[in-house]
């Protein structure tokens, strides 16, 4: 199941007869690609017919698959949460967040003319997104204490605190610099993460500089400025000349089109940057993603989702299926056919199976075989050390499936 | 017969080369140096996978223990093939379907209750607790914004009809002040006429109310004017703009928090906040027309001129209730005509009308004469 790399052997002297070499044995982590439609298939349907209470239980079958297939040295890690787990979450985070809803409401419309916006605004521009980053922080360690590698549990040290004053602090500094250095923001946020991230025995390092990635992330930078500028520029060019500057528009469109490709690159190269940083007791990490692989992944995502719904409308239309406008406003009723609800639905079905299956599992995938881990051996000198459980509070923002970021 | 499996013991993460053997009480797993074997009852013994390697997880009173075997899938199931339905099921703290589905029942029928009772009755219950302050205050912000979105031009906001000291003014006062004699309202009603296209009226939060001028121009009599007026001081009555305020505000949360993230789910809220918004708001129509004939009727006009009014301006002259009346949020359907002529069945017919003649002449008249909104009424 696995693929063994060998990657110090030139580096190494030939080994003296006899005697095994030293070798620090690297394994690359190997993503197995299980049948996974059913899953989502199900998943999806007893979601909408459950109002969505069902999905504490989807998400929870996606991680067991997710985690399950990615393995190292043949072995693959385990998801233990439970869908009841999520759930309970999701009514505590419920109970956190409801009385701050109704109080930001409360002060918006009874504050009084002046004091009550400004109240509002406070609370909910800073108080909430607070919270809610002190609960990701939470949802985190909720999900590393849910993890195992051959029977022996990750955990997660350091507080949701801990984790917000880091992020104000950068994010301080970010605004101040204009988001320049906004890759010391990440690198700060992944070094707490990283370094209160517990295998067994084993506590994360995390030496990653953050200068390295300055490059791919002023390069994004400047073209969201120029594009910016450019915008302007033309936008006054036309309104007070009335010249024709189509050239300058275009470049600018361009420009902007680029932003999102120079963010995907940035992501890229600070994945490999942020992996190649961490280290578990002597065990140690890379990453060699490839940026371009990456890239195709999102565009050949929305040409799918761009795909399927052209094909639904062309068959829709060989179907014989015309959009009607009611003659009669009682006539309501009569727009929504049989077939063209059918055909929604096989719509809507086909665009959430290329979501995860050609989308999420292909970056999954990806992002899991670029890993190679050194010095495997190093697993033996760690043990199981007693980690507190944590409840799932914080669940309810949680949508992403990353286990390596 | 033995298999080969590889055993983790929960401790350290490396795999230990052991026998798996089958007895009576379940899995006992014999350890290489000759130390002690280890039983795993069936109970305790869960199955993670059966393809390609068997996997198996053991739960102790509850809890994970860490221990893992994994074992060839051949071996395993020659052995323990029979015993497959004595192995315990599922993670640690995990529920079985069948509870999973009870539990996914129950929180639908909860939500659905919620909905149809729950919000509704918190809507009925809270609205009257506002203090009455808070809602005028309420209704002067929200005033200026609603006033923007029905004047026709961007930059020409909407205009007042009479003055302060025209007869047409004077007119609607009385007419007012004639129909609130008989109400239970917190606190006097300010009414305006709108000068707009549209034919409408409404009532925001804080008793203030417009009436458009084409329900003055198309109206016949006095009476079927002050129908309509005493429709919407039946709205403030029961403080309509504030229970619909509560109503909505709930529901939009719950709906938000509850049904949140599906994927696609927005439409089913989208819908289903409108049926039950029309539900919510069918009900309070048919209260606010029970206020209006009780209104009337101590005016000592005529309760059924509203009828003859929504006859003749309504387009849907049909009997029969349609899916479109089930999802609009204000319909004039036969429905509540008949419910009317019903309450108004006792009141002889041929009242005086509310209005005197020249009173109603300067009615009709009032928006001969438009003034600008003032900035700020007391």
């Amino acid at each position: 199941m696995h693929i063994p790399t060998i990657q110090r052997s030139e580096t190494l002297p030939p080994p003296p007869s006899g005697v095994m070499p030293p070798v620090a044995p690297s394994e690359r982590l190997v993503p197995v690609m299980a049948p996974l439609a059913w899953l989502v298939i199900k998943g999806t349907l007893l979601t909408i017919l459950t109002l969505g209470i069902y999905r504490f239980w989807y998400r929870t079958a996606l991680r067991r698959y997710y985690w399950r297939n990615t393995t190292l040295a043949g072995d693959g890690f385990e998801y233990t949460g439970t869908g009841k787990e999520l759930f309970v979450g999701f009514l505590i985070a419920l109970a956190i967040v409801l009385p701050l809803y109704f109080g930001v409401t409360l002060v918006g419309l009874f504050g009084g003319q002046v004091l009550g916006p400004i109240l509002a605004t406070i609370l909910g521009s800073f108080i909430m997104p607070a919270v809610v980053q002190v609960l990701i922080y939470r949802a985190r360690r909720y999900r590393l204490t849910r993890t195992r590698y051959r029977g022996v549990r990750f955990h997660q040290s350091g507080t949701g605190l801990g984790y917000l004053f880091h992020t104000v602090k950068w994010l301080i500094l970010t605004v101040l610099t204009l988001g320049i250095v906004f890759p010391y923001l990440r690198r700060a946020l992944e070094r707490y993460k990283t370094e209160n991230t517990w295998y067994g025995s084993a506590q994360g390092a995390f030496d990653a500089r953050a200068k390295p990635l300055m490059k791919s992330w002023l390069l994004l930078w400047f073209l969201a400025l120029f594009a910016f500028l450019l915008l302007v520029v033309s936008s006054v060019l036309v309104s007070t000349l009335g010249s024709n500057s189509l050239v300058l528009g275009l470049l600018a469109l361009a420009m902007l089109l680029a932003v999102p490709f120079a963010w995907v690159n940035y992501r890229v190269i600070e994945f490999q940057s942020f992996v190649g940083g961490t280290s578990f007791g002597g065990i140690s990490l890379a990453s060699d993603l490839n940026g371009g692989s990456v890239i195709w992944i999102w565009v050949r995502y929305y040409l799918l989702l761009i795909g399927i719904a052209l094909g639904a409308i062309v068959l829709g239309w060989i179907m014989g299926i015309r959009p009607r406008i009611p003659v009669n406003p009682n006539d309501v009723g009569a727009v929504v056919q049989a077939p063209l609800v059918l055909l929604a639905a096989g719509a809507f079905m086909a665009m959430v199976l290329t979501t995860e299956i050609l989308f999420r599992r292909k970056l999954w995938a990806l992002r899991v075989a670029s890993i190679t881990v050194t010095n495997v051996a190093a697993l033996d000198a760690i043990v199981q050390t007693a980690g507190q459980d944590a409840i799932g509070v914080g669940e309810a923002f949680d949508t992403g499936f990353d286990i390596a970021g | 017969m033995d298999i080969l499996a590889r055993y983790f013991d929960g401790v350290r993460p490396v795999a230990q080369a052991v026998t798996l053997r089958r007895v009576a009480a379940g899995l006992e797993i014999v350890l290489p140096d000759g130390r002690a074997p280890i039983l795993w009852p069936y109970a305790e013994a869960r199955i993670d996978a059966l393809t390609p390697e068997v996997q198996l997880h053991r739960v102790r009173q509850n809890l994970d223990t860490g221990e893992r075997l994994i074992a060839s899938a051949e071996a395993f199931q020659r052995e323990f093939g029979s015993m497959l339905a004595s192995f315990g099921r599922g993670r640690a703290g995990e529920a079985g379907a069948m509870r999973i589905a009870l539990w996914c029942a129950l929180a639908v029928a909860s939500l659905a209750f919620l909905f149809f009772v729950g919000l509704p009755v918190l809507a009925r219950v809270a609205a009257p607790m506002v203090p009455w302050r808070w809602e005028a205050a309420l209704g002067r912000s929200v005033e200026p914004q609603v006033l923007e979105y029905f004047s026709k031009e961007k930059d020409k906001p909407i205009a007042f009809c009479g003055g302060e000291a025209s007869a047409g003014t004077a007119a609607l006062q009385a007419m007012v002040s004639r129909l609130s004699a008989g109400a239970n309202l917190p606190a006097p009603v300010r009414v305006d006429v709108l000068d707009t296209p549209m034919t409408n009226a409404f009532a925001l939060p804080g008793g203030r109310i417009f009436i458009f001028r084409p329900i003055i121009d198309k109206a016949m009599s006095p009476d079927e004017v002050a129908g309509v007026l005493a429709h919407e001081i039946g709205h403030v009555v029961h403080r309509d703009a504030m229970r619909g305020l509560i109503h909505n505000g709930a529901l939009s949360l719950l709906i938000g928090a509850v049904l949140g993230d599906i994927t696609g789910g927005s439409t089913i809220a989208i819908l289903s906040k409108m049926m039950l918004g029309s539900a919510y708001s069918r009900e309070t129509e048919s209260e606010a027309d029970r206020v209006s004939v009780d209104l009337m009727r101590r005016a000592g006009a005529d309760p059924r001129a509203i009828n003859d009014f929504f006859r003749r301006i309504s387009p849907l002259g049909n009997a029969t209730p349609t899916i479109f009346d089930a999802l609009s949020s204000h319909p004039v359907t036969s429905e509540r005509i008949a419910a009317v002529e019903a309450l108004a069945a006792a009141i002889p017919k041929g009242g005086k009308p509310i209005l005197e003649a020249q009173e109603w002449a300067a009615l009709k008249a009032i928006c001969a004469q438009t003034v600008k909104p003032a900035k700020e009424a007391p």
